[in-house]
């Protein structure tokens, strides 16, 4: 050991060790780095303890409504779905650790969360359910009423569990509309509309400019910047199907990408091959048919001759029932099946 | 006061300076957290160069001190501003890795970063076999050879014995030194 840089390491004060000197000599432009205060810098952030931030319009609007909560509760709580909506910070991350702290305020309608990267909150939305707000995003309540409940979800993630009657709750992206049919499910949004929707329990309706399309449990669903959705796809899928999906959805006007996912699909996958049924030109969907005859036995004696809109509905009506993965009890499945509209898939 | 006066280093801010800058801090004091952004910046710079280049750590370290201020209140322990600070800047770099950018709110007439001095090639070159070594080594070491942090500074501000922080400096040079001899 030597014991001159050994001291001269610990304590700069020691006589100097010149191997470490010459070290410390040829580092010294990274101490030139600029970590310092910008002009303004102070003004920036408003030390909102808890890691909420608040804009100064909901600030104020927070402060309103509190003023005139007494009036309001009066006449409102009577109504159980018009309960105003509390947001509870949940978890502040700090390294490997989540600190649970209790701070619950009330949000409204213009209100807006905005969550950093260290911090989740739960939206409790009324009584119907509650909405996680992931680290990195921004929500806006858009309204409430006693049969409807809207969020924007700008930017970020959010994982909804909603117990209230389907189509109840909204959520609506910059690209899209989800509307819970009754589930617990999680939707990713980047400020330019891509980004997904993954179901893990009942059914989620997502529509777009382009179309609609119903998302059953244990399925995910890709959204691009441009606004359509992609092929609904079981969380489970492998890699290579996955990556196939995705080639698709990005030039969609390729058969050869089909013919990927076609040659990529397994009995999990009718799901996918119900969807792309309906997208592909014509030239292309003799074979897409053929895979998911392949894949998904079917028994119904269905006649390619039946008409393609008829013969999709069908498809879809003996398909369905595998396409979640939850084994809800039959009453849940016939409540549902009175809300669903008719999606064009 | 004047700007000379303000220019602090953790070493010169004591232990119960910190203290009551940070309940100073957390009780709005804006000017508190100033004092303690300038008396801990050379602590973040050293710990962000363990993580990122050093292209990055302007805007992190800007990133962590927003952070901080907009999270003080939080510390419920006002002797461990800096190993707080700390876990804050290894947060944000790590999120940096992950995502590639922080979300971090910020109004539209922020200034830029200022334009920075480019490191020499040897510091770079010193730097990037630094980030080869075990990550328990790392910002000891250049909290010792770029901050001129003494062991006893870095051990308090990492939360660590002094034991250990001998022992990851001795061992962080003879592996650097193995390193940089190798062509």
């Amino acid at each position: 050991m030597n014991t001159s840089d050994e001291d001269y390491l610990f304590d700069p004060d020691a006589p100097p060790d010149a191997a470490i000197v010459a070290l410390e000599a040829e580092l010294a432009s990274l101490r030139g780095i600029d970590v310092g205060p910008r002009p303004g810098w102070a003004d920036a952030g408003v030390p909102i303890a808890r890691g909420a931030t608040w804009t100064r319009r909901t600030a104020w609007l927070v402060g309103t409504l509190i003023a005139a909560g007494l009036l309001l509760t009066a006449t409102q709580l009577s109504s159980r779905l018009m309960r105003p909506w509390t947001v509870v910070q949940l978890s502040q991350v700090r390294g490997a650790l989540h600190a649970p702290i209790a701070s619950a305020r009330t949000v409204g309608i213009g209100d807006v969360i905005v969550t950093d990267s260290l911090t989740t909150m739960r939206l409790n939305v009324g009584t119907i359910g509650r909405t996680e707000i992931r680290p990195g995003s921004r929500v806006r309540v858009v309204a409430t009423g006693a049969t409807h409940y809207r969020l924007a979800l700008d930017e970020g993630e959010i994982h909804a569990r909603i117990w209230a009657p389907p189509r109840f709750f909204l959520v609506e992206t910059p690209n899209a509309l989800a509307v819970d049919l009754g589930c617990i499910y999680t939707l990713r949004s980047a400020a330019d509309g891509s980004g997904f929707l993954r179901v893990e329990s009942g059914e989620v309706e997502l529509a777009t400019s382009a179309s609609i399309v119903r998302v059953p449990a244990g399925n995910i669903v890709h959204i691009n910047s441009s606004g359509l959705p992609g092929l609904p796809f079981p969380a489970s899928s492998a890699l290579p199907l996955r990556s196939a999906i995705s080639s698709y959805e990005a030039n969609p006007k390729d058969v050869e990408l089909v013919r990927a996912i076609l040659r990529n699909a397994d009995s999990t996958s009718s799901i996918v091959l119900w969807h792309l049924l309906s997208r592909v030109p014509a030239e292309v969907r003799g074979e897409v048919y053929e895979r998911l005859a392949a894949v998904a036995p079917l028994s119904l004696g269905i006649s390619r001759g039946a008409g393609h809109e008829r013969a999709l509905d069908e498809l879809r009506a003996a398909l369905e029932p595998g396409w979640s993965t939850e084994r809800a009890p039959l009453w849940k499945r016939w409540w549902r099946g009175l809300w669903r509209g008719n999606s064009s898939g | 006061m004047t700007a000379t006066e303000l220019t602090l280093s953790a070493a010169q801010v004591g232990e119960s300076d910190v203290h009551a800058l940070v309940a100073r801090a957390q009780s709005g004091d804006r000017d508190a957290f100033a004092e303690l952004y300038r008396a801990h910046m050379g602590f973040v710079r050293g710990v962000l160069l363990a993580w990122v280049s050093p292209d990055d750590v302007p805007d992190l370290a800007h990133d962590t001190f927003l952070m901080a201020m907009r999270n003080i209140a939080s510390l419920r322990d006002p002797a461990a501003f800096a190993q707080w600070l700390g876990s804050i800047a290894r947060n944000v770099a790590r999120a940096h890795h992950r995502r590639g950018k922080i979300s971090v709110p910020l109004p539209d007439n922020m200034p830029a970063s200022p334009p920075q001095p480019e490191p020499s090639d040897e510091a770079l070159r010193i730097l990037k076999a630094v980030h080869g070594l075990p990550t328990r080594l790392r910002e000891p070491l250049l909290l010792r050879l770029v901050e001129g942090m003494s062991g006893e500074e870095i051990a308090r501000a990492l939360g660590i014995s002094h034991g250990a922080v001998r022992v990851a400096l001795h061992r962080g040079i003879k592996l650097l030194r193995t390193q940089l001899e190798k062509p």
